[in-house]
Protein backbone atom coordinates (compact mmCIF):
# COMPACT_ATOMS: atom_id res chain seq x y z
CA UNK A 1 0.00 0.00 0.00
CA UNK A 2 1.10 3.64 -0.66
CA UNK A 3 3.12 5.32 2.01
CA UNK A 4 0.63 7.64 4.58
CA UNK A 5 2.52 9.10 7.37
CA UNK A 6 0.88 10.18 10.38
CA UNK A 7 0.81 14.35 10.19
CA UNK A 8 2.22 15.96 13.33
CA UNK A 9 0.79 19.56 14.33
CA UNK A 10 2.34 22.27 15.45
CA UNK A 11 2.24 23.17 19.29
CA UNK A 12 1.25 19.94 20.03
CA UNK A 13 3.64 17.42 21.83
CA UNK A 14 4.86 14.77 19.12
CA UNK A 15 4.43 11.56 21.15
CA UNK A 16 7.66 9.01 20.14
CA UNK A 17 5.21 6.70 19.34
CA UNK A 18 3.97 8.57 15.91
CA UNK A 19 7.21 8.75 14.74
CA UNK A 20 8.03 5.37 15.53
CA UNK A 21 5.13 4.28 13.74
CA UNK A 22 6.32 7.04 10.74
CA UNK A 23 9.28 5.50 10.59
CA UNK A 24 7.96 1.93 10.75
CA UNK A 25 5.61 2.48 8.07
CA UNK A 26 8.35 3.65 5.60
CA UNK A 27 10.33 0.67 5.92
CA UNK A 28 7.28 -1.39 5.19
CA UNK A 29 6.70 1.09 2.51
CA UNK A 30 10.21 0.76 1.49
CA UNK A 31 10.49 -2.80 1.44
CA UNK A 32 7.25 -4.05 0.20
CA UNK A 33 4.42 -1.27 -0.02
CA UNK A 34 5.15 1.07 -3.40
CA UNK A 35 2.45 -0.18 -5.46
CA UNK A 36 1.67 0.37 -9.47
CA UNK A 37 -0.52 3.51 -8.48
CA UNK A 38 3.22 5.00 -6.88
CA UNK A 39 4.70 4.41 -10.65
CA UNK A 40 5.19 7.55 -13.33
CA UNK A 41 2.44 6.60 -15.60
CA UNK A 42 4.36 7.64 -18.78
CA UNK A 43 6.54 5.11 -20.16
CA UNK A 44 9.99 5.16 -18.60
CA UNK A 45 11.03 1.34 -18.55
CA UNK A 46 12.83 1.34 -21.84
CA UNK A 47 11.66 -1.94 -23.95
CA UNK A 48 15.15 -3.38 -24.57
CA UNK A 49 15.34 -4.26 -20.90
CA UNK A 50 12.45 -6.80 -20.75
CA UNK A 51 12.24 -8.27 -24.32
CA UNK A 52 12.06 -11.60 -23.16
CA UNK A 53 14.58 -14.04 -25.28
CA UNK A 54 15.33 -17.19 -26.21
CA UNK A 55 18.47 -19.27 -25.50
CA UNK A 56 20.07 -21.72 -27.71
CA UNK A 57 22.29 -23.63 -25.90
CA UNK A 58 24.01 -25.48 -28.40
CA UNK A 59 24.15 -23.29 -30.64
CA UNK A 60 25.35 -20.88 -28.42
CA UNK A 61 22.68 -18.45 -29.78
CA UNK A 62 20.56 -16.05 -27.80
CA UNK A 63 17.66 -14.25 -29.85
CA UNK A 64 14.77 -11.82 -28.64
CA UNK A 65 13.13 -11.09 -31.54
CA UNK A 66 9.90 -11.57 -32.09
CA UNK A 67 7.35 -8.85 -34.42
CA UNK A 68 8.71 -7.68 -37.76
CA UNK A 69 11.69 -10.01 -38.84
CA UNK A 70 12.14 -7.88 -42.31
CA UNK A 71 10.89 -7.97 -45.71
CA UNK A 72 12.12 -6.66 -49.24
CA UNK A 73 10.71 -4.54 -51.93
CA UNK A 74 11.54 -3.49 -55.46
CA UNK A 75 10.62 0.28 -56.40
CA UNK A 76 8.92 0.49 -59.48
CA UNK A 77 10.77 -0.43 -62.96
CA UNK A 78 14.02 -1.16 -61.03
CA UNK A 79 13.26 -5.02 -61.71
CA UNK A 80 10.74 -6.91 -63.45
CA UNK A 81 10.78 -10.40 -63.69
CA UNK A 82 8.38 -12.87 -65.94
CA UNK A 83 6.20 -15.55 -65.66
CA UNK A 84 5.07 -17.95 -68.64
CA UNK A 85 3.49 -21.11 -69.25
CA UNK A 86 6.93 -22.50 -70.27
CA UNK A 87 8.94 -21.73 -67.06
CA UNK A 88 6.14 -23.11 -64.91
CA UNK A 89 5.99 -26.31 -67.21
CA UNK A 90 1.85 -25.99 -67.52
CA UNK A 91 2.36 -26.24 -71.05
CA UNK A 92 -1.67 -24.00 -70.81
CA UNK A 93 -2.75 -26.66 -69.18
CA UNK A 94 -5.31 -26.14 -66.57
CA UNK A 95 -4.75 -29.36 -64.90
CA UNK A 96 -1.61 -29.18 -63.90
CA UNK A 97 -0.73 -26.44 -61.22
CA UNK A 98 3.21 -26.33 -61.56
CA UNK A 99 4.77 -24.09 -59.62
CA UNK A 100 8.05 -21.77 -59.73
CA UNK A 101 9.26 -18.99 -57.14
CA UNK A 102 8.97 -15.52 -58.21
CA UNK A 103 12.84 -14.47 -57.69
CA UNK A 104 13.27 -11.80 -54.61
CA UNK A 105 10.18 -12.27 -52.81
CA UNK A 106 11.95 -15.01 -50.57
CA UNK A 107 13.28 -14.55 -47.26
CA UNK A 108 14.90 -17.37 -45.35
CA UNK A 109 14.37 -17.13 -41.52
CA UNK A 110 15.83 -19.63 -38.61
CA UNK A 111 13.03 -19.68 -36.09
CA UNK A 112 14.11 -20.27 -32.11
CA UNK A 113 10.67 -21.54 -30.92
CA UNK A 114 7.47 -22.34 -32.29
CA UNK A 115 6.19 -19.34 -33.74
CA UNK A 116 3.28 -18.04 -36.34
CA UNK A 117 4.75 -16.40 -39.24
CA UNK A 118 2.62 -14.05 -41.34
CA UNK A 119 3.40 -12.92 -44.83
CA UNK A 120 2.78 -10.59 -46.61
CA UNK A 121 3.21 -9.68 -50.50
CA UNK A 122 1.76 -7.51 -53.31
CA UNK A 123 2.92 -7.37 -56.81
CA UNK A 124 1.71 -5.82 -60.15
CA UNK A 125 1.92 -7.91 -63.46
CA UNK A 126 1.04 -7.16 -66.93
CA UNK A 127 -0.56 -10.22 -68.11
CA UNK A 128 -0.05 -11.59 -72.04
CA UNK A 129 -1.12 -11.02 -74.44
CA UNK A 130 -1.25 -14.35 -75.34
CA UNK A 131 -3.94 -15.10 -78.40
CA UNK A 132 -1.54 -18.40 -79.92
CA UNK A 133 -1.92 -21.98 -80.04
CA UNK A 134 1.27 -23.70 -79.02
CA UNK A 135 3.29 -24.90 -81.50
CA UNK A 136 3.58 -28.83 -81.27
CA UNK A 137 1.65 -28.87 -78.46
CA UNK A 138 -1.96 -30.58 -77.57
CA UNK A 139 -4.47 -28.84 -77.98
CA UNK A 140 -4.86 -26.24 -75.68
CA UNK A 141 -7.11 -26.91 -72.46
CA UNK A 142 -7.47 -23.42 -71.28
CA UNK A 143 -9.20 -21.34 -74.16
CA UNK A 144 -8.13 -18.24 -74.74
CA UNK A 145 -10.32 -16.24 -73.04
CA UNK A 146 -9.39 -18.11 -69.56
CA UNK A 147 -5.96 -17.96 -69.59
CA UNK A 148 -4.46 -16.08 -66.55
CA UNK A 149 -1.68 -16.31 -64.32
CA UNK A 150 -1.73 -17.27 -60.73
CA UNK A 151 0.13 -16.06 -57.83
CA UNK A 152 0.11 -17.89 -54.42
CA UNK A 153 2.33 -17.57 -51.20
CA UNK A 154 4.37 -20.55 -49.81
CA UNK A 155 6.26 -21.70 -46.78
CA UNK A 156 8.33 -24.66 -46.76
CA UNK A 157 11.50 -25.89 -44.61
CA UNK A 158 14.32 -24.37 -46.01
CA UNK A 159 15.70 -27.47 -47.93
CA UNK A 160 12.76 -28.62 -49.16
CA UNK A 161 12.13 -28.04 -52.82
CA UNK A 162 8.56 -25.95 -53.98
CA UNK A 163 6.21 -28.10 -55.25
CA UNK A 164 2.25 -27.30 -55.38
CA UNK A 165 1.48 -29.11 -51.87
CA UNK A 166 3.90 -26.04 -50.39
CA UNK A 167 1.97 -23.33 -51.98
CA UNK A 168 -1.31 -22.53 -49.67
CA UNK A 169 -3.71 -22.25 -52.64
CA UNK A 170 -6.54 -21.36 -50.50
CA UNK A 171 -4.37 -17.82 -50.48
CA UNK A 172 -4.10 -17.63 -53.84
CA UNK A 173 -4.67 -15.35 -56.38
CA UNK A 174 -5.29 -14.36 -60.15
CA UNK A 175 -4.84 -12.15 -62.81
CA UNK A 176 -6.59 -13.15 -66.30
CA UNK A 177 -4.97 -11.97 -69.43
CA UNK A 178 -6.28 -9.68 -71.96
CA UNK A 179 -10.16 -9.45 -73.46
CA UNK A 180 -11.20 -12.80 -75.72
CA UNK A 181 -10.22 -11.53 -79.06
CA UNK A 182 -7.53 -8.82 -78.47
CA UNK A 183 -5.40 -8.25 -81.45
CA UNK A 184 -2.12 -6.87 -80.60
CA UNK A 185 -1.79 -6.47 -84.47
CA UNK A 186 -2.90 -3.59 -87.00
CA UNK A 187 -5.21 -6.12 -89.00
CA UNK A 188 -8.37 -6.71 -86.76
CA UNK A 189 -7.47 -5.10 -83.81
CA UNK A 190 -10.32 -4.74 -81.63
CA UNK A 191 -10.04 -1.20 -80.27
CA UNK A 192 -12.12 -0.29 -77.98
CA UNK A 193 -14.16 -3.56 -78.72
CA UNK A 194 -11.49 -5.49 -77.55
CA UNK A 195 -9.34 -3.51 -74.85
CA UNK A 196 -6.19 -5.34 -73.52
CA UNK A 197 -5.42 -3.60 -70.74
CA UNK A 198 -8.43 -3.58 -68.80
CA UNK A 199 -7.94 -6.89 -67.96
CA UNK A 200 -4.24 -7.89 -68.74
CA UNK A 201 -2.96 -5.22 -66.21
CA UNK A 202 -3.20 -6.17 -62.05
CA UNK A 203 -2.04 -5.61 -58.83
CA UNK A 204 -2.33 -8.01 -56.19
CA UNK A 205 -1.91 -8.61 -52.62
CA UNK A 206 -2.49 -10.92 -50.06
CA UNK A 207 -1.44 -12.91 -46.76
CA UNK A 208 -0.88 -16.29 -45.36
CA UNK A 209 -0.74 -17.03 -41.84
CA UNK A 210 1.01 -20.36 -40.65
CA UNK A 211 2.51 -21.63 -37.90
CA UNK A 212 5.75 -23.51 -37.30
CA UNK A 213 6.83 -25.92 -34.44
CA UNK A 214 10.87 -26.10 -32.84
CA UNK A 215 11.82 -27.96 -30.71
CA UNK A 216 13.94 -26.82 -27.52
CA UNK A 217 17.78 -26.23 -28.16
CA UNK A 218 17.11 -26.31 -31.86
CA UNK A 219 16.85 -23.93 -34.54
CA UNK A 220 13.99 -24.45 -37.66
CA UNK A 221 14.90 -22.44 -40.89
CA UNK A 222 11.78 -21.92 -42.94
CA UNK A 223 11.89 -20.48 -46.04
CA UNK A 224 8.79 -18.53 -47.29
CA UNK A 225 8.08 -16.72 -50.64
CA UNK A 226 6.01 -16.32 -53.71
CA UNK A 227 5.23 -18.48 -56.47
CA UNK A 228 3.92 -18.21 -59.80
CA UNK A 229 1.66 -20.08 -62.32
CA UNK A 230 0.77 -19.18 -65.54
CA UNK A 231 -1.26 -20.61 -68.40
CA UNK A 232 -0.53 -17.46 -70.24
CA UNK A 233 2.26 -17.65 -73.30
CA UNK A 234 4.27 -14.92 -71.24
CA UNK A 235 3.55 -12.23 -68.81
CA UNK A 236 5.44 -10.04 -66.73
CA UNK A 237 5.77 -9.46 -62.87
CA UNK A 238 7.22 -5.75 -61.85
CA UNK A 239 7.13 -3.85 -58.62
CA UNK A 240 6.69 -6.37 -55.50
CA UNK A 241 6.66 -5.90 -52.19
CA UNK A 242 6.97 -8.53 -49.22
CA UNK A 243 7.43 -8.55 -45.30
CA UNK A 244 7.25 -10.95 -42.81
CA UNK A 245 6.31 -11.15 -39.10
CA UNK A 246 7.23 -13.76 -36.86
CA UNK A 247 5.74 -14.35 -33.79
CA UNK A 248 7.00 -16.74 -31.39
CA UNK A 249 4.19 -18.88 -29.28
CA UNK B 1 10.42 12.36 -9.78
CA UNK B 2 13.81 13.16 -8.79
CA UNK B 3 15.40 11.39 -5.90
CA UNK B 4 15.02 12.88 -2.31
CA UNK B 5 17.44 15.47 -1.71
CA UNK B 6 16.34 17.10 1.39
CA UNK B 7 19.35 18.12 3.37
CA UNK B 8 20.66 16.08 6.73
CA UNK B 9 19.32 17.29 9.68
CA UNK B 10 22.38 19.74 11.57
CA UNK B 11 23.04 20.36 15.15
CA UNK B 12 21.28 23.89 16.19
CA UNK B 13 18.25 22.83 12.98
CA UNK B 14 15.10 23.68 14.84
CA UNK B 15 12.35 20.71 14.81
CA UNK B 16 9.46 22.29 13.76
CA UNK B 17 6.28 20.41 12.45
CA UNK B 18 6.91 21.50 9.64
CA UNK B 19 9.98 19.97 8.86
CA UNK B 20 9.22 16.92 10.65
CA UNK B 21 6.16 16.21 7.80
CA UNK B 22 8.25 17.38 5.16
CA UNK B 23 10.23 14.67 5.66
CA UNK B 24 7.57 11.97 6.19
CA UNK B 25 6.20 13.37 2.91
CA UNK B 26 8.68 13.39 0.93
CA UNK B 27 8.20 9.24 0.48
CA UNK B 28 4.59 9.59 -0.56
CA UNK B 29 5.20 9.39 -4.44
CA UNK B 30 1.95 8.96 -6.02
CA UNK B 31 2.48 8.57 -9.95
CA UNK B 32 5.93 9.83 -9.44
CA UNK B 33 8.68 6.72 -9.35
CA UNK B 34 10.72 6.25 -12.24
CA UNK B 35 13.99 5.52 -13.20
CA UNK B 36 15.55 7.86 -10.79
CA UNK B 37 14.21 6.31 -7.78
CA UNK B 38 15.31 2.75 -8.53
CA UNK B 39 18.52 0.83 -8.77
CA UNK B 40 19.93 -0.57 -12.10
CA UNK B 41 18.05 -3.90 -12.63
CA UNK B 42 15.24 -3.29 -10.35
CA UNK B 43 12.90 -4.47 -14.02
CA UNK B 44 14.70 -7.71 -15.39
CA UNK B 45 13.06 -10.08 -17.41
CA UNK B 46 11.82 -12.71 -14.73
CA UNK B 47 9.63 -9.97 -13.12
CA UNK B 48 7.43 -9.85 -16.34
CA UNK B 49 5.02 -12.37 -16.61
CA UNK B 50 4.98 -14.38 -20.06
CA UNK B 51 2.30 -12.87 -22.13
CA UNK B 52 2.30 -13.77 -26.29
CA UNK B 53 2.62 -10.66 -28.42
CA UNK B 54 0.51 -12.62 -30.96
CA UNK B 55 -2.65 -13.61 -29.11
CA UNK B 56 -4.91 -15.30 -31.53
CA UNK B 57 -5.38 -16.00 -35.36
CA UNK B 58 -7.67 -17.42 -37.78
CA UNK B 59 -7.55 -18.61 -41.15
CA UNK B 60 -11.26 -19.34 -42.69
CA UNK B 61 -11.83 -21.06 -46.40
CA UNK B 62 -14.57 -19.84 -47.39
CA UNK B 63 -16.63 -21.97 -50.73
CA UNK B 64 -13.65 -23.72 -51.92
CA UNK B 65 -14.77 -23.59 -55.35
CA UNK B 66 -12.70 -24.87 -58.25
CA UNK B 67 -9.96 -21.96 -59.05
CA UNK B 68 -10.98 -22.14 -62.56
CA UNK B 69 -14.48 -21.23 -62.22
CA UNK B 70 -17.09 -24.26 -62.87
CA UNK B 71 -19.83 -23.12 -60.69
CA UNK B 72 -19.18 -20.43 -59.70
CA UNK B 73 -21.63 -18.91 -57.20
CA UNK B 74 -24.22 -15.68 -58.46
CA UNK B 75 -25.35 -12.45 -56.74
CA UNK B 76 -28.26 -10.73 -58.52
CA UNK B 77 -28.71 -6.76 -57.33
CA UNK B 78 -31.24 -4.46 -56.05
CA UNK B 79 -33.65 -3.50 -58.65
CA UNK B 80 -35.89 -1.12 -57.33
CA UNK B 81 -35.59 1.65 -54.75
CA UNK B 82 -35.54 -0.23 -51.76
CA UNK B 83 -32.86 -1.19 -49.21
CA UNK B 84 -30.12 -3.34 -50.44
CA UNK B 85 -30.12 -7.30 -49.32
CA UNK B 86 -26.62 -7.95 -48.23
CA UNK B 87 -25.40 -11.05 -49.17
CA UNK B 88 -23.10 -13.51 -46.95
CA UNK B 89 -20.76 -15.25 -48.72
CA UNK B 90 -18.99 -16.70 -45.94
CA UNK B 91 -17.62 -16.73 -42.29
CA UNK B 92 -14.89 -16.99 -40.17
CA UNK B 93 -15.79 -18.64 -36.57
CA UNK B 94 -13.84 -17.11 -33.40
CA UNK B 95 -14.90 -20.51 -31.07
CA UNK B 96 -15.72 -18.80 -27.88
CA UNK B 97 -14.82 -15.17 -28.59
CA UNK B 98 -12.05 -13.38 -29.02
CA UNK B 99 -11.84 -10.48 -26.27
CA UNK B 100 -10.33 -7.32 -28.04
CA UNK B 101 -9.08 -4.80 -25.39
CA UNK B 102 -7.72 -1.05 -25.04
CA UNK B 103 -4.16 -2.34 -25.49
CA UNK B 104 -5.21 -4.54 -28.14
CA UNK B 105 -5.21 -4.25 -32.36
CA UNK B 106 -7.97 -6.76 -33.92
CA UNK B 107 -6.18 -6.78 -37.58
CA UNK B 108 -8.52 -7.91 -40.63
CA UNK B 109 -7.67 -9.36 -44.11
CA UNK B 110 -10.10 -10.87 -46.67
CA UNK B 111 -10.08 -12.05 -50.54
CA UNK B 112 -12.66 -12.68 -52.92
CA UNK B 113 -12.24 -14.22 -56.22
CA UNK B 114 -15.02 -12.53 -58.02
CA UNK B 115 -15.78 -10.62 -61.35
CA UNK B 116 -18.59 -8.32 -62.76
CA UNK B 117 -20.66 -9.70 -65.24
CA UNK B 118 -23.61 -7.58 -67.47
CA UNK B 119 -25.57 -9.39 -70.31
CA UNK B 120 -27.23 -6.04 -71.37
CA UNK B 121 -26.46 -2.85 -72.43
CA UNK B 122 -25.98 -0.22 -69.66
CA UNK B 123 -25.30 2.51 -71.97
CA UNK B 124 -29.21 4.56 -71.55
CA UNK B 125 -30.27 7.83 -71.81
CA UNK B 126 -31.22 8.82 -68.18
CA UNK B 127 -28.83 6.55 -66.21
CA UNK B 128 -26.80 8.70 -63.09
CA UNK B 129 -23.73 7.32 -64.39
CA UNK B 130 -23.53 8.47 -67.97
CA UNK B 131 -22.28 10.71 -70.33
CA UNK B 132 -23.21 12.47 -73.55
CA UNK B 133 -20.37 12.23 -76.15
CA UNK B 134 -20.96 13.52 -79.81
CA UNK B 135 -21.45 11.73 -82.94
CA UNK B 136 -19.11 11.70 -85.44
CA UNK B 137 -19.41 14.43 -88.37
CA UNK B 138 -22.74 14.91 -86.48
CA UNK B 139 -24.18 17.00 -83.66
CA UNK B 140 -26.08 13.95 -82.47
CA UNK B 141 -25.16 12.44 -79.01
CA UNK B 142 -25.22 9.18 -77.42
CA UNK B 143 -25.35 8.35 -73.92
CA UNK B 144 -22.29 6.53 -72.29
CA UNK B 145 -22.01 5.14 -69.51
CA UNK B 146 -19.19 6.26 -67.66
CA UNK B 147 -18.54 2.35 -66.42
CA UNK B 148 -18.22 3.25 -62.64
CA UNK B 149 -20.83 0.76 -61.60
CA UNK B 150 -19.80 -1.59 -58.32
CA UNK B 151 -20.62 -4.12 -56.04
CA UNK B 152 -19.70 -3.34 -52.65
CA UNK B 153 -17.55 -6.23 -50.47
CA UNK B 154 -18.26 -5.27 -46.81
CA UNK B 155 -16.65 -6.60 -43.44
CA UNK B 156 -19.18 -7.27 -40.41
CA UNK B 157 -18.72 -8.89 -36.93
CA UNK B 158 -20.94 -10.23 -34.56
CA UNK B 159 -20.08 -9.17 -31.17
CA UNK B 160 -23.28 -10.91 -29.04
CA UNK B 161 -22.43 -14.83 -29.21
CA UNK B 162 -21.20 -17.90 -30.53
CA UNK B 163 -24.33 -18.70 -32.52
CA UNK B 164 -23.40 -16.34 -35.08
CA UNK B 165 -26.98 -15.21 -35.80
CA UNK B 166 -26.26 -11.37 -34.55
CA UNK B 167 -24.11 -9.96 -37.60
CA UNK B 168 -23.53 -6.43 -37.28
CA UNK B 169 -22.04 -3.34 -39.04
CA UNK B 170 -18.49 -2.63 -38.15
CA UNK B 171 -16.98 0.52 -36.60
CA UNK B 172 -16.47 3.07 -39.08
CA UNK B 173 -18.82 1.28 -41.57
CA UNK B 174 -22.59 1.84 -42.95
CA UNK B 175 -24.83 -0.61 -43.28
CA UNK B 176 -26.27 0.97 -46.31
CA UNK B 177 -30.19 0.31 -45.29
CA UNK B 178 -31.01 4.79 -45.32
CA UNK B 179 -31.10 7.07 -48.32
CA UNK B 180 -27.77 8.10 -48.50
CA UNK B 181 -29.60 11.76 -49.91
CA UNK B 182 -33.26 11.73 -49.04
CA UNK B 183 -33.56 15.70 -49.78
CA UNK B 184 -32.91 14.63 -53.46
CA UNK B 185 -35.51 15.47 -56.44
CA UNK B 186 -38.20 13.06 -56.37
CA UNK B 187 -37.08 10.04 -58.57
CA UNK B 188 -32.96 10.40 -57.64
CA UNK B 189 -33.11 9.64 -54.21
CA UNK B 190 -30.46 6.91 -53.93
CA UNK B 191 -29.67 4.12 -50.64
CA UNK B 192 -26.19 4.37 -50.09
CA UNK B 193 -23.13 5.83 -47.98
CA UNK B 194 -20.87 8.68 -47.47
CA UNK B 195 -17.17 7.75 -48.57
CA UNK B 196 -15.65 8.45 -44.74
CA UNK B 197 -17.87 5.30 -43.69
CA UNK B 198 -16.65 2.75 -46.04
CA UNK B 199 -14.12 1.34 -43.50
CA UNK B 200 -13.78 -2.83 -43.87
CA UNK B 201 -15.06 -2.19 -47.96
CA UNK B 202 -13.82 -3.13 -50.81
CA UNK B 203 -15.10 -3.03 -54.75
CA UNK B 204 -15.66 -4.82 -58.06
CA UNK B 205 -16.27 -3.10 -61.10
CA UNK B 206 -19.45 -4.07 -62.33
CA UNK B 207 -18.56 -3.90 -66.20
CA UNK B 208 -16.95 -2.14 -68.51
CA UNK B 209 -18.14 -0.12 -71.22
CA UNK B 210 -16.51 2.11 -74.26
CA UNK B 211 -17.72 4.19 -77.23
CA UNK B 212 -16.24 3.61 -81.22
CA UNK B 213 -16.42 6.43 -83.52
CA UNK B 214 -17.25 9.24 -81.58
CA UNK B 215 -16.40 12.29 -81.87
CA UNK B 216 -12.97 13.24 -81.16
CA UNK B 217 -11.60 15.86 -84.01
CA UNK B 218 -11.41 13.64 -87.16
CA UNK B 219 -13.48 13.04 -90.22
CA UNK B 220 -14.96 10.15 -90.41
CA UNK B 221 -18.97 9.70 -90.22
CA UNK B 222 -21.04 8.03 -88.25
CA UNK B 223 -23.34 7.20 -85.18
CA UNK B 224 -20.64 6.32 -81.91
CA UNK B 225 -21.18 2.59 -81.22
CA UNK B 226 -21.49 1.77 -77.68
CA UNK B 227 -20.12 -1.21 -76.47
CA UNK B 228 -19.25 -3.06 -72.72
CA UNK B 229 -17.77 -6.10 -71.31
CA UNK B 230 -17.96 -8.53 -68.58
CA UNK B 231 -15.01 -7.73 -66.54
CA UNK B 232 -12.57 -10.77 -65.76
CA UNK B 233 -11.69 -12.88 -62.81
CA UNK B 234 -9.57 -10.91 -59.81
CA UNK B 235 -9.27 -11.39 -56.47
CA UNK B 236 -10.53 -8.52 -54.12
CA UNK B 237 -8.54 -7.33 -51.03
CA UNK B 238 -10.20 -6.51 -47.83
CA UNK B 239 -8.42 -5.31 -45.13
CA UNK B 240 -9.50 -3.66 -41.68
CA UNK B 241 -8.11 -2.88 -38.54
CA UNK B 242 -9.22 -1.93 -34.60
CA UNK B 243 -8.36 -0.72 -31.79
CA UNK B 244 -11.23 -0.55 -29.36
CA UNK B 245 -11.36 2.01 -26.34
CA UNK B 246 -12.55 -0.62 -24.21
CA UNK B 247 -13.13 -4.70 -24.22
CA UNK B 248 -15.60 -5.52 -26.99
CA UNK B 249 -15.26 -9.41 -27.60
CA UNK B 250 -15.93 -10.66 -30.91
CA UNK B 251 -17.29 -14.19 -32.13
CA UNK B 252 -17.24 -14.13 -35.88
CA UNK B 253 -16.41 -11.95 -38.90
CA UNK B 254 -18.09 -12.35 -42.54
CA UNK B 255 -17.98 -10.77 -45.23
CA UNK B 256 -21.42 -9.85 -47.12
CA UNK B 257 -22.00 -8.10 -51.12
CA UNK B 258 -24.70 -6.08 -51.99
CA UNK B 259 -25.49 -3.72 -55.01
CA UNK B 260 -24.86 -1.97 -57.73
CA UNK B 261 -23.58 1.34 -56.96
CA UNK B 262 -22.03 4.57 -58.43
CA UNK B 263 -19.98 7.14 -56.97
CA UNK B 264 -22.49 9.78 -55.92
CA UNK B 265 -22.99 13.51 -54.63
CA UNK B 266 -25.24 14.92 -52.05
CA UNK B 267 -26.55 18.55 -50.73
CA UNK B 268 -23.10 19.87 -48.91
CA UNK B 269 -21.16 18.37 -51.86
CA UNK B 270 -20.32 15.21 -49.16
CA UNK B 271 -19.51 12.14 -51.76
CA UNK B 272 -20.48 8.62 -51.20
CA UNK B 273 -21.94 5.91 -53.17
CA UNK B 274 -25.60 5.44 -54.34
CA UNK B 275 -27.47 2.66 -54.81
CA UNK B 276 -28.51 2.85 -59.00
CA UNK B 277 -30.75 0.23 -60.72
CA UNK B 278 -31.62 2.88 -63.43
CA UNK B 279 -28.68 2.19 -65.79
CA UNK B 280 -30.92 0.77 -68.58
CA UNK B 281 -31.59 -3.27 -69.47
CA UNK B 282 -28.22 -3.95 -68.14
CA UNK B 283 -29.34 -3.05 -64.65
CA UNK B 284 -31.26 -5.81 -64.14
CA UNK B 285 -29.00 -8.05 -65.46
CA UNK B 286 -25.66 -7.00 -63.52
CA UNK B 287 -24.34 -10.32 -61.24
CA UNK B 288 -21.67 -10.90 -59.04
CA UNK B 289 -19.58 -14.10 -59.29
CA UNK B 290 -17.80 -15.22 -57.53
CA UNK B 291 -15.62 -18.55 -56.10
CA UNK B 292 -13.39 -18.76 -53.12
CA UNK B 293 -12.58 -16.61 -50.70
CA UNK B 294 -10.80 -16.18 -47.22
CA UNK B 295 -10.67 -14.25 -43.99
CA UNK B 296 -7.40 -13.97 -41.79
CA UNK B 297 -7.67 -12.40 -38.72
CA UNK B 298 -5.02 -11.72 -36.14
CA UNK B 299 -5.67 -10.43 -32.66
CA UNK B 300 -2.14 -9.37 -30.63
CA UNK B 301 -1.37 -6.60 -28.46
CA UNK B 302 -0.33 -2.88 -29.30
CA UNK B 303 2.47 -2.83 -27.29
Amino acid sequence: MAYAPTTVTASTPVPSQTLRDNDDALRVYLHEGIIAGDLKASDWIDTRHIQPPTQLVKRGLQTGVTGVAGGQSVRPFERFTFTGYATTGGNRRSNQDLWDVVPDTALTIPLAASAKVIYHWHVAAVVGPDTTNPSGAATPVVLNADRRVYLAPYMMEFDEELTGSKVDKTALVEIRQNTSGFHATVTNRGGAKSPYHWFGYGQRSGIMIKSFSASAGAENIIHVGLAHWSLVQRSMLLNWTVSVEVYYD
Amino acid sequence: MSRITRERLRAGDSLTAASINDRYSDYTQTAAIDENNVRDGFVDVVHIPSSNMLINTVHSVINANSIYHTSPTIISPTTSFAAPTPVAIGQAALGSGWTITGDDVLRVYGSLQCKGHIAADPNTIGSDAALDVQDFGSSATTNLSMATHLWVVQLQWDITSAALGAWATIPGGNNFQAVFNPTAAAGRARYGAPVNELEGCAFVPAYWSGAEFWHSGGTANGTTNTVFFTTGWRNVPLTWSYMPGSNVTVYGLRMVVHGVYHPWNKAGNINGLGLDYTFGAGAATARLHHDSASISAIHMRKY
